[in-house]
């Protein structure tokens, strides 16, 4: 009876009686028991911490104090956001069995609504990749093809979505680590606007990029969810003051302009994917919309551009991970003979960071050094002004731009991992957002003949997020693509 | 660009980070690749174009200085690997 809720439908049983948190609770627990050993999306499942929870809010309800929409509703962490008291790992072996001493602030925020935690959910370490593939833990299948990889790098949040593993999810996006999954997985989730939502207490990666955003199995979740998430905190001073409030509902799309960005439709675009957004820019025609040709003419150098400024601010937040304040230490490690201090840092760092991240760490190290700055780093913050410049023209003239979210359907496990300048290629249609700072969303928009989910990216200028929804609301009831689930 | 095992085994001690002789072997030819794939920017010509660090245009954002995690030291302090007293103990730095 609880199959593949959203929030609404939830928040309905709970309000009208017919379900409790507790019995919303155990469903996903059981699922999650039976359904996981093969999905894998989920690293720590937290069943105590949930039922404990469940109960507080079913008090809560029966004295009349419930919280509103979200109280009792069960979601799932990427694990790459703090938890306190909960194991936060990463998705690496460098913070295997660390503790957070506090919350991230969504954390806090979802939970003041009453939300509860089920558990964390695999990523790819230190949400670098775009397969879930380099996780130091386990891999993560597609729950639509489980030879398939679930996305990356918050592929565990979507396969739990896809799988019903819980009602909601987290997930960051880097460069497409909530869009790209979402799309591979057929279920919804945006990156806001950079300074939309607090960043404090995610373990940093690219942090002129970094966002957090919800995950969900449909629209109308996303805009619920950011409104709980939205603010200003004091903790990440790239917050802004910005209010969010969702629009109010709209049938048609009488008078809304949506542009195409040729280059994102361009060679390197898989033909069946390219059928499948043509098909969904055809029905926002019939839906009202005006379709206008756009350029963004710098396409082409995002790539370069966001690995370039990725892995140098990714080098540099990584150094934190010295093995003196938290994490794994071979200091932890008696038979580990340790000399000096530098000695704690090298060993720990070489022993407990993955392949992928070495790599980063390394290459980000590299441009960064005496000599490569001007050429790699800063050429790339240069262009970064051109790619802002592209968003900035283009969403003059439109309210939103629709694209696809990744050139090609979900791959399989293993294909793409000894080439790392593959996977990196894949992001060529997520990235640019994260450059121009701007907010994206990505939902079901079909399936390929072989059965395989593809999203649809919608692009907003800053702060829009609201329009961006209403727009993809419309599309979403009008070929209800969201509520086709696996069968499992 | 040409890279050499002499630039990989120099970005990694600054990283602090060692690396066995298939790990330099294999980093060499990736990065060499991805580094090729990355010159493709010395195409476009941005000697007038100033870099951006941020996109929002926030700048100086400050607040006042006041310790604010005083009840969190302990269990900040318990997650090291070794401590004493409510310090972080290291070994010797020379």
């Amino acid at each position: 009876m609880f199959s593949n809720l959203t929030i609404s439908q939830a928040a309905d049983l709970l309000a009208s009686g017919k379900a409790t948190s507790l019995d919303l609770t155990n469903y996903y627990l059981n699922r999650i028991e039976k359904l996981d050993p093969e999905i894998g999306a989920y690293l720590l499942v937290t069943q105590e911490y949930a039922r404990e929870k469940a109960t507080a809010s079913d008090e809560r309800r029966k004295t009349g104090k419930s919280l509103g929409i979200l109280d009792g509703i069960p979601f799932g962490v990427k694990d790459v956001i703090s938890t306190k008291d909960i194991e936060t790992t990463a998705a690496s072996l460098v913070l295997k069995g660390y503790v957070p001493p506090y919350s991230a602030t969504v954390i806090t925020k979802l939970e003041a609504a009453g939300a509860v935690i089920l558990g964390k959910l695999n990523c790819d370490e230190f949400a670098m990749g775009s397969s879930t593939e380099n996780s130091a833990y386990k891999i993560t299948k597609n729950p639509w093809d489980t030879t398939k990889v679930p996305g990356g790098s918050s592929g565990g949040s979507a396969a739990a979505l896809a799988a019903d593993l819980c009602v909601f999810a987290l997930g960051t996006d880097t460069g497409g680590s909530i869009r790209q999954p979402a799309s591979f997985c057929s279920v919804t989730g945006i990156k806001p606007t950079y300074g939309r939502v607090s960043r404090f207490g995610a373990l940093p990666y690219g942090s002129s990029l970094d966002q957090i955003g919800p995950m969900a199995k449909n629209i109308a979740d996303l805009g619920i969810l950011l409104e709980v998430m939205a603010g200003y905190d004091i903790n990440d001073a790239t917050t802004v003051k910005h209010e969010f409030v969702r629009d109010s509902e709209t049938q048609n799309l009488n008078g809304i302009k949506l542009g195409l960005p040729k280059e994102y439709f361009a060679q390197g675009l898989e033909p069946e994917v390219k059928k499948i957004i043509d098909a969904a820019v055809t029905k926002y025609k019939e839906l009202g919309a005006e379709i206008v040709p756009v350029s963004l003419p710098h396409t082409r150098y995002a790539i370069p551009t966001y690995y370039l400024i990725a892995m140098a601010e990714m080098s540099s937040n990584l150094a934190r991970y010295d093995g003196i304040h938290y994490g794994a230490s071979v200091l932890r490690d008696k038979q580990e003979q340790v000399t000096s201090l530098l000695d704690v840092y090298t060993k720990t760092r070489s022993q407990f960071f993955g392949a992928e991240a070495k790599r980063k760490i390394i290459l980000g190290t590299f441009e960064l050094s005496a000599g490569y700055y001007d050429a790699y780093y800063k050429k790339a913050q240069q262009v970064r002004t051109l790619i802002k410049k592209d968003f900035d023209d283009a969403l003059e003239k439109v309210d939103a731009l629709i694209t696809p979210v990744s050139p090609f359907p979900p791959f399989g496990i293993g294909e793409k991992k000894s080439d790392p300048l593959s996977m990196y290629l894949a992001d060529i249609y997520t990235v640019p957002a994260n450059l121009a700072g701007v907010c994206a969303l990505s939902l079901p928009a079909g399936f390929t003949h072989d059965g395989l989910p593809v999203g649809m990216q919608i692009i907003g200028a800053r702060f829009n997020e609201g329009k961006i929804l209403s727009i993809a609301d419309v599309y979403e009831k009008a070929t209800q693509w969201h509520s086709r689930f696996p069968e499992l | 660009m040409s890279l050499s095992i002499t630039d990989i085994e120099y970005a990694a001690t600054l990283a602090r980070i060692s690396l066995t002789e298939e790990e330099k072997s294999l980093y060499l030819g990736q990065f060499a690749t991805i580094l090729t794939y990355f010159d493709v920017l010395s195409e476009l010509d941005v000697a007038s174009v100033e870099p951006i660090y941020q996109v929002t245009g926030q700048e100086n954002v400050y607040r006042e200085d006041e310790v604010v995690n005083a009840s969190r030291q302990k269990d900040m302090v318990a997650n090291a690997p070794v401590s004493d007293k409510g310090s972080i103990q290291v070994p010797s730095v020379m």
